[in-house]
């Protein structure tokens, strides 16, 4: 069941807003039944601060280093790059980038591509626009090939299919199988494993994403567990990487420190099963390796947060932590964000990076526990950085705004003195504290009633 | 150090050998080798490919031409290791014009031979010794088998890269 | 003698006055002398998250003036304890050296028994009672809170069983209560089933607006279970008449 007609962008909780998708969500007993394996990530972030108490500071320091001065890291990346015989394309919107990535896999004839798991590569709906030029695109991360079987987009950016159980990914990979297969891990891995190895030999270009990029070397760094990754960048002749401006780090070593907490707080792992360095395209005598090498660096509308409220979301390493304890994300699942990215980081990436035509409402679709800040293993302040968004979205001089803010002046002009507090506190006293807009709480729950006589009243007759 | 090195690797589902002298290794190697076997130059053994023909294996070495395209009816890939850290386990392979990517990537088994000399304690220790060493077009790191979580979240292994990994570490 | 300034907080002083009186008792059992300022209205937590920073600015500049001078300023409530000593900075930087002196000056009432007055015993006597506890999030995230609460409990004679994931939100949220109203509820029942399977009585908290949610709740559903109550008043129903 999918909610949009674009292919690759559907979606398994439909609604017009986040608060219906969110419903509907929590209606969806095969979707609560599947997000329950999600909780073995609950503590993640939390043991990997108890057992290392200074990765935090060391990663946020180097973070911060890295936006003080972005654009130079950015220029010392890609000469370094272009020294080691990469070619750097730089694309200022998801249109370019794009572009920049059909012509290559035009002008080099391809057409199988092999993608490795990128959320920068979704962020410009990559996938789609390849197959829409004729280009066989496919997913090679077990997660994101169920997901792009099933015409859908990946619900986590570390677990694409978590919203899916095994019977329903059996499902989607019988389908493609075009014959029956069991509801049993290792059968279906090892159907996987042999469709998807012949789609790697015979693919002419790998497209993945980046972790991370270090300048002083000009090595690119993947992570991944199943090893789709190194096939990715191994068989085919050309290789292209995407990275979002953002991936960029001062030095090779830093990743000593930004590696394990990457893989400690996204899957609880102390390192992935494979972690591949590569500085530059192949060499003279080797036998394998792309013979071009591409990095694709990507803004799109990144840089103008620097220097803003919002620089600090620009250090996160998508590590989904912050995914993994929300309890709203727990309990609706990354579809009914209806963006790219979801959870607490989509909720502040999305409206930013769309320039507020997308997802303004998703910053209010959080009870701001903060769960997402104590979980972030580079301490962006997730939960400040969403009522930040409340206050610009929507924008002061749209309708929707101008009446609410100026019910929220009148109501503090009221409260700020203690007159007006027992004025208005007395008057809803006698409407014994009913009010339009409060179906929403008293459809399930009790509500209580404001109290015949405040404490203030009864302090100053007990104690005045 | 080596038995923490040891005990990470099999929590990975590897199998470990050794410290073995070069001949034990050499002889693990051959009893480890089925099917045609392709063999890296990295590996710290002396006559090793030599070894495995002599006991009637078909070892494809990186000078033949027919490489790429034989590499799929391997059944075990041998390569040796730049360096391999204890803890997190995980064991570092460089390219090289002898020593292809593919060898400890697309064959069902990727036998390992690692020098306890070359082990360190931690990632700290292995990036001090990158500093001073020339990058490599690729540097791969290997914890144990390949693996998903992304069915329901339970760790599968043998997803796309080796279904086993034996480590043979040598003296 | 210590003196504590209560900020009851607005939905102490409108909704549940018994439990604002219930902390001035735990306050005075604890040693400290209780005045009630009576000029303070509410601290503007609403609309900060609202995003109605220029709303929230004129709350907390009248909050500032009712408040400065006193030696410790006491909240029966984590959230708007932390409102105070987290968000004011940046509603009021032209205030800034004021709004840092209040804010190290504002506790939350468990916070300021264990880390100001150093007490975990206030002479309440709770022997037999089972309870269970719920993390409420601003005093466990921005307060670091827990550890107090604990100790009081435990010191009264109470005997603490803790529940699944005590420390996840009970999706109480301000406005989220009512915009998400499903999502809000559904977070509500998981707490509620996690405090049932301890069989505990009560359901311990530092803040009213989770009570008052998942009490709500509970009373809709007639669900048994934990009964929700504010540390406060099941510390007090333990103190001598």
């Amino acid at each position: 069941m999918t909610g949009h007609g674009m292919t690759g962008h559907g979606i398994t909780t439909p609604g017009r807003d986040f608060r219906e998708r969110g419903a509907h969500a929590v209606a969806d007993t095969e979707l609560q039944h599947a997000l329950r394996n999600l909780d073995r990530r609950l503590r993640t972030a939390q043991e990997s601060a108890t057992a290392h108490p200074d990765w935090k500071d060391r990663a946020a320091a180097i973070r911060r280093e890295t936006l003080r001065d972005l654009d130079g890291w950015l220029d010392r990346l890609e000469a370094k790059l272009t020294e080691n015989g990469v070619q750097v394309h730089r694309a200022a919107t998801p249109e370019e980038a794009r572009r920049i990535v059909l012509d290559l896999a035009r002008a080099r004839n391809a057409k199988t591509v092999v993608k490795s798991k990128s959320m920068a590569t979704e962020e410009i709906d990559l996938g789609n626009a390849l197959e829409a030029a004729g280009i066989r695109s496919i997913e090679t991360d077990l997660g994101e090939y169920i997901v792009q079987l099933a015409g859908e987009r990946p619900s986590h950016m570390i677990t694409p299919a978590i919203h899916k159980t095994l019977p329903q990914i059996r499902d989607v990979l019988a389908h493609e199988a075009g014959k029956d297969l069991p509801v049993n891990r290792e059968a279906l891995t090892a159907w996987t494993r042999e469709r998807l190895r012949a789609e790697f030999l015979r693919a002419d270009l790998g497209i993945t994403g980046v972790n991370f990029a270090a300048a002083d070397t000009g090595t690119l760094v993947l992570v991944t567990n199943e090893g789709n990754g190194r096939f990715c960048t191994t068989v085919p002749r050309v290789h292209i990487a995407v990275m979002p401006i953002e991936k960029v780090v001062p030095r090779l070593a830093d990743l000593s420190v930004l590696l394990p907490l990457l893989t400690s707080h996204a899957t609880g792992q102390p390192l992935t099963n494979y972690v591949t360095m590569l500085t530059g395209p192949r060499r003279a005598g080797e036998l394998d390796g792309p013979d071009e090498l591409h990095v694709v660096i990507l803004d799109n509308r990144r840089s103008a947060l620097l220097g803003t409220k919002y620089e600090e979301m620009l250090a996160c390493i998508r590590c989904g932590a912050c995914l993994n304890v929300c309890p709203v994300y727990r309990n609706v699942s990354g579809h009914a964000y209806d963006a790219v990215y979801s959870g607490p980081m989509g909720k502040v990436l999305t409206p930013l990076l769309s320039g507020g035509a997308e997802g303004t409402d998703l910053p209010y679709g959080s009870s701001l526990c903060h769960a997402c800040s104590d979980a972030c293993p580079v301490k962006i302040p997730l939960g400040d950085l969403i009522i930040e968004l409340r206050a610009d979205y929507p924008a002061a001089s749209s309708p929707a705004r101008r009446g609410r803010r100026a019910a929220w002046n009148a109501w503090a002009r009221a409260w700020s003195t203690p007159r007006g507090y027992r004025l208005t506190t007395a008057a809803a006293r006698l409407t014994r504290g009913r009010a339009p807009g409060l179906g929403a709480w008293t459809r399930t729950r009790v509500i209580p009633r404001p109290a015949r006589e405040p404490f203030r009243d009864r302090w100053a007759r007990e104690r005045g | 150090m080596i038995d923490t090195f040891v005990a990470r690797l099999e929590a990975n589902a590897c199998t470990v050998v050794g410290p073995l002298d070069v001949d034990g290794a050499r002889a693990a190697v051959v009893e480890r080798a089925s099917g045609v076997v392709a063999c890296n130059d990295d590996v710290p053994i002396p006559d090793l490919v030599a070894a495995l023909r002599g006991a009637g294996t078909d070892v494809l070495t990186s000078d033949n031409p027919m490489w790429s395209e034989r590499l799929a009816s391997v059944a075990v890939g041998v390569t040796g290791a730049w360096c391999a850290v204890a803890e997190p386990a995980a064991i570092g392979i460089m390219a090289a014009p002898g020593s292809p990517r593919a060898t400890s990537l697309v064959p069902p088994t990727h036998v390992c031979v690692v020098r306890v000399a070359d082990v360190v304690a931690n990632l700290d220790d292995a990036f001090a010794r990158l500093a001073s060493t020339p990058l490599p077009s690729a540097l791969t790191w290997v914890g144990g088998p390949s693996r998903t979580g992304d069915l329901e979240m339970i760790l599968t292994l043998g997803v796309h890269g080796p279904r086993a990994v034996d480590v043979i570490l040598l003296d | 003698m210590p003196t504590a300034a209560l900020f009851v907080t607005c939905v102490a002083d409108q909704c549940f006055p018994d439990t604002a009186m219930a902390t001035v008792r735990v306050l005075e059992a604890a040693g400290a002398q209780v005045v009630f300022p009576a000029a303070q209205t509410c601290c503007g937590q609403p609309a900060v998250t609202a995003g109605e920073p220029d709303a929230a600015a004129r709350l907390a500049r009248h909050h500032l003036d009712v408040f400065a001078g006193y030696e410790a300023i006491v909240a029966p409530s984590g959230s708007c304890a932390a409102m105070v000593r987290h968000h004011y900075a940046k509603l009021l930087p032209d205030r800034r050296a004021e709004v840092d002196a209040l804010a190290a000056r504002t506790f939350e009432l468990t916070q300021y028994l264990g880390d100001v007055l150093r007490v975990d015993d206030i002479g309440a006597r709770l022997d037999g009672t089972s309870v269970t506890v719920h993390d409420a999030c601003h005093g466990l995230r921005n307060l670091r809170l827990g550890a107090s609460l604990r100790a009081l409990l435990t010191k009264a004679g109470a005997t603490i069983v803790e529940m699944t994931e005590p420390d996840t939100c009970c999706g109480f949220g301000g406005v989220f209560a009512l915009a998400y109203p499903e999502v809000s509820t559904q977070l509500a029942d998981t707490k509620l089933a996690h405090g049932r399977e301890t069989s505990a009585q009560y359901l311990v908290s530092t803040d009213l607006a989770c009570l008052m949610h998942l009490d709500g709740r509970r009373e809709h559903e007639h669900a048994a279970g934990p009964r929700p109550i504010h540390v406060a008043d099941l510390l007090a129903s333990g103190l001598p008449a």
